[in-house]
Formats: C-alpha cells, structure tokens, sequence
C-alpha cells in the first residue's frame, strides 16, 4: 500500500511539472497581453509596465523565476495581474471553496438519489415489474440526456424567475444551492443510478446471493447487506472522475447562477491574459484532479476486496 | 453501509460553507447596482476602465468633482479656483476636509499622488519608502508643465513639474498648453489624492477594506470576491450632511443576461449593458420602458482601416468603403436604442460644453453611387480584381451583427468580398497595435468632453492611431488648436473642425458608424438624484432614496 501511495505520488508531481511547463509556455505564445487594451498606452508608459510586471526578461527567465517561486518552502503564487492588490492564493481560496462546495453537494445529492433509484429499479426488474424499471431508466435517459446549460436557465426561469422560490443567483446561502445543485445532479443521479442498476443485475443473480436468502436473511438484509456492496464496485470507479470533473467542471452553471467559483475566474483569467492567475488556476484544478484518481483508487481498493490481493 | 454515515456527514459540512454574499445586502438605504466586470483596481492611479472609474466615484473626490446633472467640473476638494489670464496657471484653494481616518487632507496630498502617478518604478525617490505604480492612464496627466518629460524620463526633477503646493490650503499647477478641459480631468480618477502614509505603509495591498483610506463621499466596506463590493457612508466626508444613501453595493455579474435577471428578480436596482434585441421587446411593456433610459454617449463605434496595405492605400477606395455603408439601416435594425448615424468620429454631445458644431452633411453619408464611382475611378469597377478583405473584430453579438450588415452592404454595393474575423478581445487589440490586419472594428470613448479627445487619438504618432494613416495637414490643424487660449475658443473650434473635415473627406483612415448610446434600466420609483448623462457616470453622492409619502 506504501509502495503504491509512493509511486503515485511521484507520478503526481511529474505529471504537474509537465502541466505547468505546458501551460506557462502556450498562454505565452498565445497572442494578446495582460495589458492589451482599447485605449493603448504611450510607449514609455508599455515599456515600464513590462518591466514592473518583469515581462521584459527572455521567456526562460520568467519560467525558471515562477517555478523557483513554487518549489519552496513557501510556495509564492506572485500577485494577480488584473488584480494586483490581492495574492492569486487569495483570489483563488474563497472561490475554490466555493466550487468544492458545490460539487460535493452535488455528489451528495446525486448519491442519495441514484443508488435508491438505480437500486428499485433493479430490483423491480429482478421482480419482473418492469414497468418501474422502465419508468426509472426512461428519467435516468433524459438526465443524461439534457445538459446542464439547458437545464440551468429552465429551472432559473420556472423556480427563481416565474415563481420566485429561489434566488436566481449569486453564492448566499442554502436556499441559493437548490437550483444549481438540481441543474448539475441530473447527470450524475441518472448516471448513478444507471450503473447501480447493472451491478445490482448482475450481482441478484449470483449464487452467493440466493445462499444469503437460503440462510434465512430477510429480503432487507440481502439487498442492501449483500447486493448492494457488491453492487457499488463499477459505481466507485466511476466516483473519482466524477468527483474531479464535479470540482472543476461546473464553469457553465457558475456563469448562469453567478456563482463566484473558480470556474468563472478562470475562464476570465484566460481571457484577461491574467498569467499568473491562469497558472494558479490550472496548477489548482491538476492537482485535484490528480488527487480525486488517487481517492478514487483508494476507494476502489476498500470496496473490492480482490483489487487490494492484485496490489 | 454505516461506514458512509460519518463520510457523508463531513461532506455536508464541506458543503455548507463558502457562502460568499448575504441575502440581506441592503442594509438602511442602500442602492444595489449591477456594475458587470468584476472589479479590476480601486487604487485612483490604476484605473483605466469605466466599470473602476464607478466606484472610484464613490470613493475618492478630486480637486473638483461632477455636477450631477451636467457633470460639469463643480468645486470638490477646492472650493474656489483662480485661473490667469493665459489660462496656463490655476491655483486651487481647498476647503476644510479630512480623510476617512481622520487625518486633514492638505495640498500636499495631490502633489504626492500625482507624483507617484509620474513615477514609474525603479525611479522612486531615493531613501524613502514610496510605492510607484504604472498607471494606464499615467499619460493624461502630460497636460500639466515638464510631466511628459519627467515621466518619460527625460528629466529627474519633480520640481520642474508643474504641480506645488504653496501651503496646506494652496495647490498651484501650470499647464503645458492651454486645456480648457482640465478642471473637468481633475474629476478623472487619476488626478485622486491618496493617503501617502497608508500608500506607504500597506503598499499594493492599501486599496484592501481593511487598510483603506479614502477621501469620497463613502469607503470601501466590503469586498467579496466574485461577487461583489460594498461602499458605506464616510462620517469624516466634508459634506457628509448631504450623502443620501448609507451604502452601495455593486455585483460584478459580467454575464449580461444573469444581470438582467437579477434586476427582474428585484435584487438589484439598477443594470446596464444588456442584449439591445431585448430592449425592442420591453419597448412594450410599460413599466420596463419606464424604467429604461438610453442617452446619448459621448462614444464612437467605428472601424479602423490599414492604409498601409492595398488597396487601402487608396484613398478613392477608403472613400468608397465609407460611402457604401448604410448606417442607418444598421441603427434601425441592429443596434436598437436610437443611436445616431455617424457622420464623423465627433459625437453631437460632445457639444456640451463647447458650442461644437456638428460635421453634418461635410460628413460621410450613405451614396452607393458615388462608392461605385470613386472604387472604379481607383481601377476597381464593379469590384473586379478587388483583393478579397478581412474585416476583424471582437467577439460579441452586436459586433459580429454589424460586421455581417457591412460585410453584405460592400457586396451588394460594391461587388467586393469580405471575409470575417472574429477574434478574442486581447488578441484584437494585439493585432490591432502590431497592424497585422485590414479592417478592423474599434471605438472610441471621450476622455473628457471636447472634441480634441476624439481628432487627437488620430494624430500620426498617436498611440491610438493604429490605422498608419500620416497627415501633416491634419496634425497642423490639431496641433495649432491646442496653443490656444481660453480667449479664443471660437478659432479653437474652427480649427477642430477644419480637422475632422480633413479626416473624415481628406484621409478617412476610418469608417465611423455610428455614436454610442448607454442603456440601463433604474427603477424610478425607488431613486432620485440619478440623472441621464453623456458619460453614464453618476456621482453617488446625489443618490437618495425616494420616500413614499
């Protein structure tokens, strides 16, 4: 287990080198500054801009100068250059709390809905009442297949907009997560309970299912003691993706709620050429991604005891 | 299965934190506007965008300050000034007044402040402990006697720069030429004093609520990133009495429909910069037309033309470019808000102040016929062997809709064709200053309210002229214009006016389309002291709540 945590570690911290070598070289070449704007400044004013911001140095230099920066003991993140009274760790920490927050309420939520109804509607199929089953998987079809931007701007304008149930915007509290919260779950519960479905299928029909209900186990105690562990193992390995593409996947539904995560900064950051927040941003977003894959193969590892004998 | 009790617990504890506004953001009278961009610099030397220069209305007054229904230059920090006869020297005699942590705000202040704007790091005064900044809009200041040079570094010695404090009450300045707009710049954000002992002490990091100090008739009391920043009534204001309001709160919600949600869900009061196809559908309904305004701007929409490429060389061809577009069909159809058609880069508001006369019929108009003529005079008949062009602008709806109209305008008229390029706005603006394209969309916003604002940005070694368009005739006429005093302003204009003639019938290394209009939406049951302007600029300090009686 040691040697696995070990490996993966270091594979993480390459796999970041190269992210961030990449992306600090192509926000470089892309065309467009920082301090491009409509009303241009003279020359003289260019010049010491470049040089306060040190944009004046060969290329090389301002890379080797932001990696010293990160590989210390404290690791610098430089300033914002839109922003430049505020650290880009600063910029970044209430908004990726906010980001976090709401993908784990989405996962949350989605859980909490998709097992139960993945779980009926196999049940219900084991049964041979399939009308059920189709009912349930015919909602998990239109889940997946209506996206999230599509959703977002419906729910805003039935709930917040036509009968005001909800604030139809902004970060303010609970009653403000229901609807982007709705609006990014519908994948993710179909999803859910589409895969608990088949690993319960699956898993009904094996024999140590039907020795549990020899023994005498109440059809409670089968289910949900038996079935559904067994059940979860595809539904865990699809969580670490799910978890990573949850904490940085919502910039859609953060545009249309307005909701201060960090999606929003950073698709602002990339288009303001903000350098210093891209990258904060980019090097944030890899390493949760890298951490989400290593949970979720943790995870994995807990619920299928045969992955961890394989190790 | 109970292995998931306590993980799912601390999930729902993660998830309930981050809350980054409050539901009751009004607090006592507050006004809740939308501001779009997320706010980019509060600190007065570093603004350059309109979004910035609102809050700083807020925050700071200069030595005179906006009226707010005309916003022209009223005493501010000065109560009184006495101008010579030469209009060369001002000097400025302030009233009473502190800053919001108590201290007395004297003449000094604004020699510190534009000091540090003239400064660009690296030259900082040596052995103290000054915070130089390179402020976007540093150069509006060369107005003031020896600043181009001092900034620039041509010259070391602040004292030779025109700006002196006599004593604490005595501010001097002299001016390198004439400028009858500078008690108007002195509203300009970038002409603010600042605190020098909390610029000095907290560095960049001054402009932060917690360390802020400002001389407005509010401060900074909250900043959320991402969502939004709130000001609060300063007790220490000079004319505190006056200030109708106990706070502001601005969104920066850039997403235009998100903002337009907000005000019809009532959470804000006011919202600017909306889809103008929408404005033609509330047009009907009665109370969102009532709460609708859209004056005039004192903007131009225009596009640049490169005269360093064929066949744009040819000023027989710019001509006929010009002449073939139908302006009026673009402000009917598209734009939507009553602009005018342009027919030079002056708007008719900047007559505010001046009695400008309008270019009218000297302008550009529409006449396809006289396209036609003047593109076969140049050796393109009908369009033949015209080199296909490239018509570039920013992403955006509006933008890309004009560009379609002009696009199909040039066919049907001209016989030429155009290819579209739409492009990011940073990378726009690179191109645009590497002059790495053919036609390209710009606009252009007035500085201060004079006509000079708009024919100097076209000058041959202007910054902002990006067209490579060189006109001595047109340089001579702007520049003579500028040595003139107050005691001839009637030649001034004449000279200007000589200019955009020049430019527009003699060079038109633009196509101006058309002058710019602000829409917002305020509700007018709720607020007074807002009054519809040419520069959408609106000094919070008037701003009370209406009370129902």
């Amino acid at each position: 287990m040691a040697g696995f945590l070990t490996r993966r570690l270091i594979h993480s911290v390459l796999t970041l080198f190269v992210v961030i070598t990449i992306s600090f070289f192509m926000q470089r070449l892309a065309p467009g500054g920082p301090f491009d704007r409509e009303r241009d400044v003279p020359e003289a004013v260019r010049v010491a801009e470049a040089k306060a911001w040190r944009l004046d140095e060969p290329l090389f230099v301002q890379y080797s100068d932001y990696l010293g920066g990160l590989i210390s003991f404290t690791p610098d993140l430089k300033r914002s250059m839109t922003r430049p009274d505020y650290r880009v760790v600063e910029l970044m920490i209430p908004r990726l709390k906010v980001s976090l927050s709401l993908g784990f309420a989405v996962l949350i939520f989605s859980l909490l809905v998709g097992i139960p109804l993945g779980a009926a509607a196999a049940l219900a199929a084991h049964n041979r009442a399939g009308g059920y089953d189709h009912l349930a998987m015919g909602v998990a079809v239109v889940g997946i297949s209506v996206p999230s931007f599509v959703l977002g701007p419906l729910l805003k304008w039935v709930f917040a907009l036509e009968l005001g149930w909800f604030p139809e915007s902004r970060w303010t509290g609970l009653s403000s997560m229901v609807l982007p919260v709705l609006a990014l779950s519908a994948l993710y519960i179909a999803t859910i309970a589409r895969l608990t479905r088949s690993g319960m299928m699956e898993v009904l029909s094996e024999d140590w299912i039907r020795s549990a209900r020899a023994k005498g186990l109440s059809e409670v105690q089968v289910v949900f003691k038996h079935a559904l562990r067994g059940a979860l193992v595809p539904l865990v390995s699809y969580l670490g993706p799910a978890m990573a593409s949850l904490a940085v996947g919502s910039v859609v539904i953060e545009r249309v709620f307005n909701i201060p995560g960090l999606g929003n900064e950073f698709v602002d950051a990339a288009f303001n050429r903000d350098y210093t927040m891209v990258m904060g941003t980019v090097l944030v977003y890899s390493s949760l991604l890298i951490v989400m894959n290593i949970l979720s193969d943790l995870g994995l590892a807990w619920v299928d005891p045969r992955l961890r004998l394989r190790r | 299965m109970r292995a998931f009790i306590p993980f799912v617990c601390l999930l729902l504890v993660v998830a309930s934190c981050g809350f980054t506004g409050e539901a009751g953001d009004r607090k006592g009278d507050c006004l809740v506007m939308n501001n779009l961009a997320e706010p980019s610099q509060i600190d007065p030397a570093l603004i350059s965008v309109v979004e910035d220069q609102r809050i700083n209305l807020a925050l700071f007054e200069g030595l005179t300050s906006y009226d707010p229904h005309t916003l022209k230059p009223i005493p501010g920090v000065a109560e009184r000034w006495e101008i010579s006869d030469d209009g060369l020297r001002i000097r400025f005699f302030l009233r009473e007044c502190h800053w919001s942590q108590g201290d007395q705000l004297v003449a000094e202040d604004f020699v510190y402040a534009w000091r540090r704007v003239l400064t660009v790091p690296g030259r900082e005064e040596k052995g103290k402990q000054s915070y130089a900044v390179v402020g976007a809009y540093s150069d509006a200041m060369y107005c003031l006697k020896g600043a181009k040079d001092f900034h620039q570094g041509r010259e070391d010695d602040f004292g030779s720069v025109g700006v002196r404090a006599l004593d604490a009450k005595t501010l001097e300045v002299e001016l390198a030429s004439p400028t009858p707009w500078f008690l108007e710049l002195l509203c300009f954000p970038t002409f603010m004093p600042v605190h020098r002992a909390t610029v000095e002490r907290h560095r960049e990091y001054w402009t932060r609520p917690e360390n802020f100090v400002g001389n407005g008739a509010f401060v900074l009391a909250k900043r959320r990133i991402g969502d939004s920043l709130t000001v609060a009534r300063n007790a220490h204001y000079w004319d505190a009495d006056q200030v109708g309001l106990d706070g502001i709160v601005y969104y920066s919600t850039d997403q235009i429909d998100t903002a337009l949600d907000q005000y019809l869900a009532e959470e804000t009061d006011w919202v600017r910069g909306f889809n103008p196809k929408k404005v033609r559908a509330w047009r009907k309904d009665p109370q969102l037309s009532r709460a609708l305004q859209a004056p005039e701007y004192l903007g131009t929409y225009f596009y640049r033309l490169n005269v360093r490429v064929p066949p744009l060389d040819d000023l027989r061809v710019r001509l006929a470019l010009n002449y073939a577009v139908d302006r009026a069909a673009i402000t009917e159809h598209l734009t939507g808000l009553g602009e005018e058609p342009a027919r030079g880069i002056v708007p008719p508001c900047a007559a505010a102040f001046v009695p400008w006369q309008d270019i009218g019929d000297e302008g550009i108009s529409f006449d396809p016929e006289r396209a036609r003529a003047l593109l076969a005079d140049a050796g393109f008949a009908a369009g033949k062997n015209f080199p296909s062009l490239t018509l570039a602008y920013n992403t955006d709806v509006k933008n890309k809709a004009i560009a379609e109209a002009v696009q199909q305008m040039w066919r049907e008229h001209l016989g030429i064709r155009v290819e579209l390029h739409n492009r990011e706005k940073r990378v726009h603006m690179a191109l645009e200053r590497a002059g790495d394209y053919q036609v390209s969309r710009g606009s252009w916003v007035g500085d201060y309210t004079d006509p000079t604002t708009f024919l100097e940005f076209l000058m041959s070694d202007a910054t902002n002229n990006r067209t490579g368009w060189v006109d001595a005739e047109y340089d001579r006429l702007v520049a003579d214009s500028r040595r003139l005093g107050p005691a001839k302003q009637a030649q001034r204009l004449e000279l200007l006016q000589k200019a955009e003639r020049r430019l527009i019938r003699g060079g038109a290394p633009i196509i101006p389309l058309f002058y710019f209009r602000t829409p917002y939406l305020l509700r007018p049951e709720r607020f007074e002291g807002i009054h519809p302007n040419s520069r959408d600029l609106h000094p919070p300090k008037y701003i009370r709540k209406k009370r129902r009686s």
